[in-house]
């Protein structure tokens, strides 16, 4: 039933970059031969949109349109491809078929991520009921909460943020979930990082900000950093957008870098790259996640972090644990896990600063097969008791 | 035996088994978690584990975690030295978990680790292992990523930390991690 009315539903399309000859054209074709396929919208209500591509305001516009409606697909009209990922190419001239052809790719994906949210949201509405019994209720909950997430709110405000749940399905409450990375001092960090590896040599990355001048020594045979700065004033420029910051790289020869890693390997300086890169995620994040972040494609951990070198956040190990399991999409491992959002975007960020995340192509029954009622631990109890014992010692 | 004995008994056998080569560490990571002195085996090393310990455990190490009341969480040690790998199927009985240890400064780890992966293979099957890298301070080569590579080839997941087994956290990261592995949502 929901499958045949979501079919029946026109696609909410948003058209740019097309000139008023154009766009009546465009207009009519949908009108007279569109088949009820799709109907035009503006931007706020549209679900797809249909880019121009060979306007020259157009590719601007794109790129934006992209940042912020990660999950939307595009549809591209050029004369040649322009071979952009998750969009899709109509060469033109275009005919209607082709067009139609394009909507209706549009609308089966859409179709697929409906149905999946649909059954998400009908296992995580299932538990309550299944809670209704006692008896269930002690097999699905700990006997004593292992994590307390109002203490943990202000503990990790620092690195998860503040922010309450939001509305992932609504595009303007979606967008206070979003940070730009490229405006981040992560992001030239990473760009350092990415230079000292080419050569292997050491790069120093001097940041003025105000009246103070820091370094951040980049060691990447060593895979250790070396900086002045500590974790609350690192923390800081971490919240600064980067074009407030006078950002200098400086490449150390080969000679001048081998001394600078013996020094540092004598005196048993610095820190881990990934230890540092952690945290500056976190600091970065703050419970967010990239622009451009899709939240319903499947990812997979590729490994644990090194968690007994980096700061753990809330949930880190149950995230962990079922996102090395399995792929799963972000907004499935939210329902299936119920914990603040922000705990698993603060991981996401994180994981994804140290390349932990790979995108993977699933069929989506993978992710809605798994449960937590699915998943209740015959030794739950056993278990909760010895976390308390390991926090207790801690 | 009555029934109350018999549930006794039965909530006694959890036990979390710590393998690893001579000298990696296995000893202490047991005493930084145990209530009680842990008790050990150690003799002084007579053999080739003469050039990297002064003592070597020959039968196993023993510690425990009080939970309260008379619930109990036994840590196991297997002995390091391949002689007395006949205990190591008796001693994994009741196990809820393998934390293997290996030494990094060793000459090679990644035959450690297949010997271990291998020797544990029917309990790995049916239970979780967590994979805990000692003395990376003094040798950190082979890499975390390095062990990650290596496990893929042998098609092994299995999460992998650096520890240092004289520091409590650091154990208890390995025990949390193998009690998430098995129960994602506890606790959540």
């Amino acid at each position: 039933m929901l499958k045949k009315n979501i079919q029946k539903e026109p696609l909410r399309l948003a058209v740019f970059g097309m000139g008023s000859n154009m766009f009546k054209t465009f207009e009519f074709a949908m009108q007279k031969m569109g088949e009820g396929l799709a109907t035009i919208v503006n931007e706020d209500s549209a679900e797809a949109a249909v880019f121009n591509l060979d306007d020259p305001q157009a590719k601007a516009k794109l790129e934006k349109y992209r940042q912020h409606y990660p999950e939307h697909t595009a549809i591209v009209l050029s004369v040649n491809d322009p071979e952009l990922a998750d969009c899709i190419f109509v060469k033109k001239p275009f005919t209607v078929e082709g067009l139609l052809d394009a909507i209706r790719k549009i609308k089966r994906k859409s179709l697929d991520e409906k149905s999946r949210k649909n059954a998400s949201s009908m296992s995580a509405v299932g538990l309550p009921a299944v809670r209704k019994d006692k008896k269930e209720k002690d097999r699905l909950t700990p006997v004593t909460p292992v994590i307390d997430f109002q203490t943990e709110k202000n503990k990790d405000r620092k690195f998860c943020g503040i922010e309450e749940d939001v509305d992932l399905s609504n595009p303007e409450a979606r967008k206070n979930i979003y940070y730009s990375l490229e405006e981040s001092l992560q992001s030239r960090l990473d760009a350092a990082w990415q230079r000292a590896r080419q050569n292997n040599n050491v790069v120093i990355v001097s940041i003025k900000f105000e009246d103070d001048l820091e370094t951040i020594t980049l060691l990447p045979r060593i895979n250790k950093v070396i900086t002045a700065l500590d974790d609350k004033k690192l923390s800081y420029l971490c919240t600064v957008p980067v074009y407030c910051l006078e950002l200098k790289l400086f490449r150390q020869s080969t000679e001048k870098s081998r001394e600078l890693e013996e020094h540092a390997l004598k005196s048993q300086r610095g820190e881990s790259l990934e230890s540092l890169f952690w945290k500056v995620a976190l600091w970065t994040s703050r419970g967010r996640v990239p622009v451009g972040t899709d939240l319903n494609s499947p990812m997979v951990l590729r490994h644990w972090p090194n968690f007994t070198r980096l700061h753990i956040t809330p949930g880190a190990f149950s995230i962990a644990a079922l996102l090395n399991d399995k792929p799963m999409s972000l907004t499935f491992l939210i329902s299936i896990l119920s914990i603040p959002q922000r705990y698993v975007f603060a991981f996401y960020s994180s994981a994804q600063a140290l390349d932990l995340i790979e995108r993977v192509e699933v069929k989506t029954e993978n992710e809605v097969n798994i449960s937590r009622a699915d998943h209740v631990n015959p030794h739950r109890k056993l278990f909760g008791r010895i976390m308390q014992k390991l926090k207790r010692t801690g | 035996m009555s029934a109350s004995f018999a549930a006794s008994a039965e909530k006694q056998c959890y036990k979390i088994i710590f393998t690893g080569p001579v000298g990696a560490g296995k000893t202490t990571a047991i005493t930084s978690l145990s209530d009680e002195p842990a008790v050990t085996t150690d003799e002084q090393a007579s053999d080739m584990t003469q050039q990297r310990k002064q003592t070597t455990t020959v039968a196993m190490d023993y510690g425990v975690m009080n939970l309260g009341g008379d619930e109990r969480i036994h840590l196991y040690g297997t002995p390091g030295q391949e002689r007395f790998n006949f205990m190591w199927d008796i001693l994994v009985e009741g196990g809820i978990g393998l934390i293997l240890l290996l030494d990094n400064t060793r000459s090679n780890p990644f035959q450690d680790l297949q010997f271990f992966l291998d020797a544990f293979n029917d309990f790995i099957e049916n239970n979780k292992v967590i994979i805990g890298i000692t003395f990376m301070d003094v040798q950190p080569s082979p890499s975390l990523q390095n062990y990650h590579q290596k496990l893929a080839e042998l098609k092994c997941k299995v999460p992998v930390f650096e520890v240092d087994s004289r520091e409590q956290e650091d154990v208890a990261t390995l025990v949390q991690a193998l009690l998430y592995s098995h129960d994602p949502w506890l606790g959540v």
